[in-house]
This record gives structure tokens, sequence and C-alpha cells, in this order.
């Protein structure tokens, strides 16, 4: 990715007015506002933090430059200027417009589309350092060297989905609170969020009688994304820069093409877009890389987008891919000064799956099989403390008798819930061969969770389980691998 | 959504004991559904069963002759008992007082003294009951058994299911399939049949005891399978359709039934109350649970302390599941419309107003004290199998020391909207609040 260059040539119209147009005197000799920074183009504008530690800014634009742009500048033409500490520069275009063939998808091709990306997306990697950062009118926000508060969560979409004959009504800010959800999420001023994946849910047409998701898009192409995720989450790509971790539901068979074109934090290649199931074999995989939290803590990000839940023999494709990546995956918790390593990745590993009445189901079988064979019953590399999850929705905050690292679920950010798990747990039970349950806090509530960096000279996050509105519901307090709650078993909200 | 197959299915593997066709029909009209695999004798299905789907297109004249022979009091040994003495038409096809008078919560049969061993449930949009299948949502771990008639599954469609009441000892006596034809010789009625004109009856059922029972299952599913079996009539359908408001407290009552903290009814009790189709809103998703309702001891087989109805864990064994004691004390999940005229509630009659039912979901696991008299928690679930009981969906999930999930007032407003699921014919028939 190209590093944002700076153009002192370039003036920006009042910026602390940010609702004046740019102005682009220059080579041209005009001083007219620059079309494609206007703010009516703009459709979502955010920062997230990508592989190498760089920030990076993200539009999405509807912009589309005059036919005839020619020259340099054309590959660019479509992007708005962004404007860093005074310096405004053109940012480059990640993905034009596009529309692919209608793939083989999760879904009946009768019930699918091909997925049509009628806009563009822009980036820039933002300057260490940078302090104000805007585009059109929008400030965007600025990563900090050493971040305080992370807001978490996951599973975030509307579930509409034909084949589960399942239409949550989008409509209905109590049955899908994810828009509400974001805006008392955002007041609690996070200095990142972290979301762990399923962004999209919205994969099939809402049927003709029901006004719970009547009108809403469907498919994965920009309009679904808009709906399931930039609008309802705009309060909180504005409060913060994101880490995002890629779900199930981002897998190439579904919502994969919408990834690639937002979120993935590499450099956009068709190769890897999804869009031919073709590459879907290394489409649906992304090696893991960590993001700093200060000097001495980081997130390592993980993709599991396309693991199955059965145990995986060695002989596997995927068992070998898995097993590289978790070879990764230590080596970066093994970074030299690292106090404190978090693990993320959509399916719980060493989590519980509920099952109304029964015995709940293990963590994933698949993934524990790969890091068994690295680390035998410690899953885990040496220096990971803490394993953060979605997948699963509800809240569980995990402590561990056996070492293990501190496990903590919050898959309940507006898709439609699980159920809970049972209170007390059933004796003996656990996630993974090897390891001990100490204690559990749970919940089956709409929610997410705020991590507070410990005050030196303690190390570690204290987690804050909130419900959906803003209740506080559960604190727990990480030391090491060690994860102490004010409060055991199912949280009534 | 209902449980497992916990421990011997992973997700995508096939545990087939039998060659699974490629598609099944779970419903009339329904359309093939496209099987991934066999899970003992019992398709798993790509896709949830969609009520929706179905389209009910059943004989006039063959209906006709349902209708007729639903009220036949010949149909039983002694005579005296139709399939109506259970399921009164006056009364939304479910058991009333008359039926239940002197008995144990479930309704008499045609001998003296007997009585069913399970309640009687309205009949009244029995027709969308999906055939025996599985299916697995794609971020579930496990399949999950759906569909079925009777409580425990054991028939697969409506002619089948018709077998039940006619040969069990307790309903309507009738030995087997022989005697039964022996009997409407005797008194007529075969011959009434053989000469009625309507397929499939005709001569062969006077010789052919199979070809009896067949020809009644048929009248009986294509009379169960008719529109004035799914009326849509109620208050609540009236909302589905034309958005007229119900009162506040059923309003609220409805919010409560959904609210996934609170009654979190509807996460079983399916409905889709902005869709203006009323067949998405059923009241049951076809799924099974295991909810260990108390004892019934009123129940003749309950004077035996080892008796334990098992529900669908005999179907599981018949189906060749896997493990098929995983399956003990499921029932399946039934639907809720015309709930409020029932004169006795839950599987086996034990609970007597509406109003105990719904505190029942509230306070079995804070208070098991209010309703295991015995003292001794699930106490209709062999002790073997009391850990298939549901102890994790709200508000089944609380602890002795928590709050319940409802006030007091929550369950006057659920009850109150359960209420308001009555057909327009059997209003006047409920009972005060």
């Amino acid at each position: 990715m190209k590093q944002l260059q700076q153009h002192p040539l370039v003036w920006l119209a009042g910026l602390s007015t940010l609702g004046a147009a740019l102005v682009l005197p220059g080579c041209t000799g005009d001083s007219s506002p620059d079309a494609a920074s206007g703010d009516a183009n703009i459709q979502a504008a955010w920062v997230e933090m990508g592989d190498s530690n760089q920030a990076i800014a993200r539009v999405v634009t509807s912009y589309s430059p005059p036919t005839g742009t020619t020259g340099a500048a054309a590959a660019n033409a479509a992007c708005p200027l962004l404007v860093v500490d005074g310096n405004a520069t053109r940012m480059n275009l990640r993905v034009g417009p596009g529309t692919a063939a209608q793939r083989t998808t999760a879904s009946d091709p009768v019930d699918s589309k091909p997925s049509a990306f009628p806009v563009s997306v822009c980036e820039a990697t933002l300057p260490g350092g940078a302090q104000k950062v805007a585009v059109a009118n929008r400030v965007l926000p600025v990563p900090k060297a050493n971040p305080q508060r992370v807001l978490v969560l996951a599973d975030t979409g509307c579930r509409m989905k034909k084949a589960g004959a399942a239409w949550q009504a989008c409509s209905d800010p109590v049955a899908w609170p994810f828009a509400s959800l974001s805006k008392v999420a955002a007041s609690m001023t996070p200095d990142l969020v972290l979301h762990i994946g399923d962004y999209h849910y919205r994969e099939n047409a809402c049927p003709s009688d029901v006004a719970g998701c009547q009108g809403s898009p469907w498919g994965y192409g920009w309009d679904t994304w808009l709906a399931d995720l930039f609008q309802p989450a705009a309060p909180l790509l504005s409060a913060a820069p994101w880490v995002v971790v890629r779900g199930n539901h981002e897998e190439c068979a579904r919502a994969g093409q919408g990834w690639y074109r937002f979120m993935d934090v590499r450099s956009y290649s068709a190769a890897r877009s999804c869009d031919d199931p073709v590459n879907d074999g290394t489409a649906n995989y992304s090696d893991p890389y960590a993001v700093a939290l200060g000097s001495d803590s980081q997130i390592v990000v993980f993709d599991s987008a396309k693991t199955g839940s059965a145990a995986l023999k060695p002989t596997d494709a995927q068992f070998a891919i898995y097993q590289k990546q978790f070879q990764t995956v230590g080596s970066l918790a093994a970074k030299t000064g690292m106090v404190n390593t978090l693990f993320t990745n959509h399916h719980p590993i060493l989590a519980f799956a509920p099952v109304a009445g029964s015995t709940p189901a293990p963590g994933n079988l698949a993934l524990q099989s790969a890091m068994s064979s690295l680390n035998a019953q410690a899953y885990y590399p040496p220096g990971v403390n803490v394993a953060l999850h979605g997948h699963v929705h509800d809240f569980q905050a995990i402590n561990f008798a056996s070492g293990h690292p501190a496990t903590l679920v919050t898959g309940n950010g507006g898709d439609s819930l699980d159920v809970a798990l049972p209170d007390p747990l059933p004796a003996g039970l656990t996630p993974a061969v090897g390891a001990t349950i100490d204690r559990i806090t749970h919940s089956a509530s709409f929610g997410f969770m705020v991590m507070d960096r410990n005050a030196a000279p303690a190390t570690g996050w204290t987690f804050k389980a909130y419900s959906a509105a803003g209740k506080l519901m559960a604190t727990c307090v990480q030391s090491g691998k060690a994860l102490s709650c004010d409060k055991t078993g199912f949280l009534t909200p | 959504m209902r449980p497992l197959l916990a421990g011997l299915l992973a997700l995508n593997v096939s545990v087939g004991a039998l060659a699974a066709p490629d598609s099944v029909v779970l419903v009339s009209g329904g359309g093939a559904q496209k099987v991934l695999a066999g899970i003992g004798r019992s398709p798993l299905v790509a896709a949830k069963y969609d009520a929706t789907s179905a389209r009910f297109a059943p004989d006039p004249a063959l209906v006709a002759l349902g209708r007729r022979l639903f009220v036949e009091p010949r149909l039983s040994e002694p005579a005296g008992a139709s399939c109506a003495s259970c399921h009164d038409p006056a009364r939304a096809f479910m058991p009333g007082p008359q039926a239940l008078a002197g008995g144990p919560g479930t309704p008499r049969g045609s001998r003296a003294g007997q009585f069913s061993l399970r309640n009687a449930p309205s009949l009244l949009y029995v027709r969308y009951v999906p055939r025996r299948h599985f299916y697995q949502d794609d971020d579930a771990p496990y399949p999950s058994p759906f569909g079925g008639l009777m409580a425990d599954g054991r028939a697969d469609t409506l002619a089948e299911q018709a077998r039940g009441p006619l040969f069990d000892p307790h309903e309507m006596n009738n030995g087997s399939p022989r005697q039964l034809l022996q009997r409407l010789r005797r008194n007529g009625l075969a011959q009434s049949l053989a000469d009625s004109g309507v397929a499939p009856f005709g001569p062969a059922v006077l010789r052919d005891p199979e070809a009896l029972v067949r020809a009644l299952g048929a009248a009986f599913e294509a009379y169960l399978q008719s529109d004035e079996m799914a009326p849509f009539s109620s208050r609540f359908d009236a909302y589905l359709r034309d958005r007229k408001p119900l009162s506040p407290p059923e309003m609220r009552g409805l919010a409560l039934f959904k609210n996934p903290d609170k009654g979190n009814c509807a996460s079983c009790h399916a409905l889709s109350d902005t869709a203006s189709r009323p067949e998405r809103s059923l009241f049951t998703d076809f799924g099974y649970d295991a909810l260990a309702v108390p004892r019934n001891r009123a129940l003749a087989p309950n004077r035996q302390p080892g008796h334990f109805d098992e529900g669908l864990c005999a179907t599981a064994q018949a189906q060749q599941w896997p493990e098929p004691q995983q399956w003990c004390a499921y029932l399946r999940t039934p639907g809720l419309r015309n709930v409020a005229l029932r004169q006795s509630f839950m599987h086996n009659g034990v609970l007597h107003s509406l109003r105990d039912a719904v505190a029942f979901y509230n306070t079995r696991s804070i208070k098991p004290s209010q309703w295991y008299a015995s003292g001794s928690v699930f106490e209709d679930v062999a002790r073997a199998h009391r850990g298939n009981v549901n102890v994790n969906s709200p508000p089944l999930n609380r602890r002795p020391d928590q709050p319940p999930a409802l006030s007091e007032q929550d369950i006057d407003d659920l009850v109150a909207f359960l209420r308001t699921l009555t057909d327009a014919p059997y209003v006047a028939a409920l009972p005060p609040p």
C-alpha cells in the first residue's frame, strides 16, 4: 500500500469549518471546488489498523470522474482529497465500481444475484503521528500511540436468510439493535474499535409479506453492506480506528467480495477478491498480523472465516494452512518486549456454543486440531494471554484453572441471539481437552464489551460487559492469563 | 431453536443408516426439499421448513367424508367415542370440559374409566406440521429434529397419525385393523364407506383391513388439510393483516413474548408479527424440547413410580437416530393458537390454567418446589435422562437466587396476548381471564 504523499500546494479552505468545499488551486490554475471531495459523494469513511501497524484511511465514494479524464491522475480521479494536519492529498483508488458475474454463494442460484458495487473504495496510509485527518466535511479518528480503551463487538448484522426461514425485523430497533448499540458504544469514547466478524447477514430477499425487513437490500453488494454495517455503525466508525476481523459470513461464498473491497487490510487484488470461486482456496484465508496496543501489548488478528467445526486430519489441506498460520501467531507473540498478547478470531476456540436442552458444544475443533499439533494441549503459543471471539451470539468470560488464556466471547452485537449457557455448567465440562474451567460469566442479551487498560504499574486490561443500552453487567480484570470477574454464572439483564 | 445430536454429529457429516433420497416433500404442496444426508431413517434437509410453502388442495368429496367420519361414534370400541369427542369442533378441536370430566387432565376414551395417556392438541392448523426431518443452521453446532405428528413425532403424516387414536386402548380401542374392519362390517359403516364412491374408499375396504385404515387416514388427512381447519380468524390475525391494534396489555404481552430477556417464548413458539401471512405465525417452530413439567399423578400409568413418558426417544430409536436416549423427555413444541381455550395444559395435562402454564416457565428454575410436589426436580423425567432437560433457554435458566424474568403483571400481560390467538368462532367459549 502506498504511503500518503503530502502535497503542500494543496490548500484546504477553512479546515475549521469542514463543511466548506475543498478547493484545489494548482496545476490547472483554477480554484474550483474539488468535485471528488464533495461530501455528498462520500458514503462512508473510516480508519482501520493494517497489518504493519499502519493506520489506513478508507472512503467509499459514489463519485465518478468525468469521462475522458486522462494522465497520471486519472487512476485516482474518483477519490477525494484527504487532509492530514493541513496537507491535502488525493487518496488512492483501492478498487473502482464493478459487478462481477454471479458466483456460487451459500444460497441457491435463484436466491442469489451478482454483487453490485457501484462505488469506488479509496484509501491512504496515514503518516505516523497524524493529529488531524479529514475528508470532505468529516473528521476521521486517528490512532493513539497508547490506546487506553478498546470497544469490542461482533455479529452485528440483521439476519435475512431463506434457508433458515429467518427474517429478523431490520427496521425494528428492538429486534435488531445494532444502530442504537453503536451510538451507545461510541459515547464511551473508545480509542479503538475491535469488530470480531460477521458484519453482513442480509443474504436473501425479504419475502413480500414480511414488513419487518421490507425494502431492505439483500445479497452481497454495496447496498447491503451500507444497510448492515456502514449506516448503523457510523457513530463507531467516526469514534475511533477499527481493527477488523473476518467472520464466517465474510467467506467467499457469502460476503467475501465486500470484505475484500471494504474491510481487508491488505492491497486489493482480483485474485483475492472472491469474485471467482476458482480462487476461493486462497481467498478464504489470510495471514495473521499484529496490531500494537502501545509498546507492550498487541492484538493478533486471525482469519478463521472458512473453518469447519470438525477436527481436521493432518492430511487435510486446511490443516496445513491453519497450522502454518498458528506458527505465525507464535512468532508474533514471541516478539521481544511484548508483555501482553491478545489473540482474536471469529470462532471461539476455548469457549462454548450453547445448545438448548443439551450439553454445550466445545470450542472450534478444527482450529484446536491445528493448534494442538503445535502446542499440544496448551493450544496457544506462549505469550498469548487473552483470546477474544464472536460467532456465538452471547457473552462469555472464562478463567481457566489450567493456565489457558482468558477467553471472552462478544457475539451479541445485533444478530439474533443464541440460547444461554446452562448455569452452572455441567461438572467437568470443558471447551477443549486439557482445559479446565475455573469460572465462567455469561449472558444472552444484546450488548458489547469495553476493555480498559489497567493503570500502571499493573499490566493487562479490564473487560466490561455492557447491555445494548449501556448498562454495566460485569467487570473482569485480567492479569496475565487470569481473569477475575465480579460476577459468576448467568447475568440477568 | 431446539437441540441437537450431541456428540456424534459434526457439521456436514452424514450418518445415514439408509441411503437418503435426493429430495423430500415435507408438507403438502411444499415442493421438494434438497436432502443433504440421512440421519438414521430421517432426512437432513438443506433449508429450514417454511410453512408458507404449503399448498393444500384436498379432494372436496374426501374432505366432506372426512368431516363426517370425524364425528362418527361407530369408529370406536365400544361405539360412542368419535374423533370429535377429544377434538371438539366447538372448542377449536381440543378437549372440552365434558371430555375431561372426572379424568386426570387428559380426555376420556371409549371405555369407561379409561383416559388418554396424553393431552389432546387442537387439530386446527395441524396441516402445517411437516414430516420428520433434521435441519442444521450453518451457525448451529448440530442438526436438530423437527416435525412429525403426535407429541413424540412418531407419525410422519396426518394419514399415519390417524392410526394412533384408532388403535390406542385408552382412546378408540379398536384393537387391530382386522378387528376394526370386522366391527365396521357388523355396524354397516364399512359397507356405507365402500358404497360412498369417494376414492380411495371402494370394495377393497370391505375385505382388506389395511386398505380400510389407509382410506380412513386419507379421509381424515383431507379434512384436516381443508381450509376450514386453518381459519386464521383471531384478533391477532387481524393485527397481522390490517395492523388493527391490540390493547395496551396485549401489546405488552406480545413484546414480552418476543423479548429474549423476558418471556423468550418466541424462541420456540415462533411468530413473525410484522408478516401479513399468518402461516409465519403458527407459534411453533415444529422443534422439540424437554421442559420437565410436573408429574401428573392422576394419570394411571404414573401410579408406577418407575413409569415415565419418554417422548421422542422411542421415535428416535424406531428411526435409528444415533444415541436415541439423548431425546428422552423431548416433546414437540405445540402451536399456541387457541391456547386460551384449553382446559388442561402440557402434554400430560398437569396444569389447569393458562396463567399457571406461563408461570411454570417463569419460576421452574427459581422456585422448583412450587411445581415439583415430590421435592424432586424434574420429577417426571427418568433420572438417567434429566440431563436432557432444557436448563438454558431464558427464563428456564435462572438460579434460585435470581429474580424471576417476569413480574406478576408481565404474566397477566402475556396471558392477555395469548387470548388474542383465539379464532373468532371460539371467542365466546373463552374462560374468564
